[in-house]
């Protein structure tokens, strides 16, 4: 095919070019994106692996807010069974919630201990009373109550890394503009608070099993 | 007539500059079309929190339309100026996107506004508000410099210009 000759045809010619290449370049990014399925402990996550749809929750165990989403969550699991995971992200509101951190840091040693989830359930029930606490004293008793080994997770809650793993959370909360909790993102797609979870979410992860 | 020296001196900046213009062209260019993908790729909601948070913008839906065009509107001119197409409108549309994000970071940090990061590139990378500041002032002076020569070499609009004359 010849190029072509007069000015305006070529004017056509490169506004479609470079048209075309944005349209191009936008869709085979969107083609390449990978939906949110970020790395975290075993310990931390439920349902298969490869589950069509990835629930990330970003939460802080001090917000009240936050509480209301287990049930949620745990609806949503048994509704949805092997198609959905669901991980658990620690995003912390330092600023707002002294005892925050440290209920983050105590799960994760919970976890350490393979008892993450009743933890994570115990902390959130009994949330009134240990937000209260001078110093998280609580936590250990919750501790003692599941069972755990207490001088471990006393060593744990005082190891750096278990701290460096709560913040590389935060730190990726920031990333991805997580700028209140709970905040959940389904295959990518944020939403922010549990009613957005009850009332647009399930619509979302019908969706995505639709278009399997 | 000018001496092979006088020349010599003088004639080596006038040579580069076209080509630094060309390189300016290629660099804003190819900036915009990484930002502007990475932000149209996703959904517009998630720009409009980031516009949300700079807290200029009131108005809900002016955010939305904002978070849907702007990407958009940063792809085209980066592929407007990687080939050369109106180059000097393109080049003058993206200095003056790089001046707005520099007032809009500024004006953050003269509120003590905290952001996460300039969420200037998606998820892609997250460069610090500071970090930001830099890289669009320095990316402000390359626009100014492809405005001033930048259309010169390996351009469409030399193509077209060509055309013109061929018709």
């Amino acid at each position: 095919m010849l190029p072509p000759r007069s000015p305006f045809a070529r004017s056509l010619a490169a506004a479609a070019l470079v048209l075309l290449a944005s349209v191009a370049s936008v869709l085979a990014v969107r083609g390449a994106r990978q939906p949110y399925a970020p790395a975290a402990p075993a310990y931390r996550q439920k349902g298969p692996n490869g589950a069509a749809v990835t629930v990330v929750e970003f939460s802080d165990f001090q917000c009240p807010a936050c509480r209301f989403g287990v049930a949620s969550m745990k609806d949503l699991l048994a509704l949805y069974g092997k198609d959905l995971r669901f991980v658990f992200k620690h995003y912390p509101l330092t600023r707002a919630h002294s005892l925050a951190k440290t209920a983050a840091m105590a799960a994760e040693c919970a976890g350490r201990q393979g008892r993450f989830w009743e933890f994570h359930d115990l902390l959130y029930d009994k949330q009134a009373q240990w937000a209260k606490a001078e110093g998280g004293a609580r936590l250990q008793d919750y501790a003692r109550d599941l069972g755990l080994d207490r001088a471990a997770f006393a060593d744990c809650l005082k190891d750096p890394a278990v701290s460096a793993l709560v913040e590389r959370d935060m730190k990726e909360g920031d990333e991805h503009w997580v700028v209140s909790t709970p905040t959940f993102f389904i295959n990518g797609r944020r939403f922010s608070g549990v009613r957005q979870l009850r009332d647009r979410g399930v619509i979302w992860i019908d969706k995505l099993l639709k278009k399997r | 007539m000018k001496s092979e020296g006088d020349g010599g001196s003088a004639g080596w900046p006038a040579l580069a500059d076209p080509w630094l213009g060309l390189a300016a062209r290629v660099l804003v260019g190819l900036v915009f079309i990484v930002s502007g993908a990475l932000k149209a790729a996703a959904p517009a909601e998630e720009f409009a929190l980031v516009i949300e948070s700079y807290d200029l913008v009131r108005s809900a839906d002016l955010i939305l339309v904002m978070a849907t065009f702007l990407p958009w509107l940063e792809v085209i001119a980066g592929f407007a100026l990687v080939f050369g197409y109106l180059a000097r409108p393109a080049a003058a549309a993206a200095g003056g996107m790089l001046l707005a994000f520099v007032a809009a970071i500024l004006s953050t940090k003269f509120r003590g506004l905290e952001l996460p990061n300039c969420g200037c590139f998606g998820w892609g990378f997250h460069p610090s508000p500071s970090q930001a500041l830099v890289m669009d002032a320095l990316l402000s002076a390359a626009a100014a410099q492809a405005f001033r020569r930048g259309a010169e070499l390996l351009s469409l609009d030399n193509w077209r210009r060509a055309g013109c004359k061929a018709g």
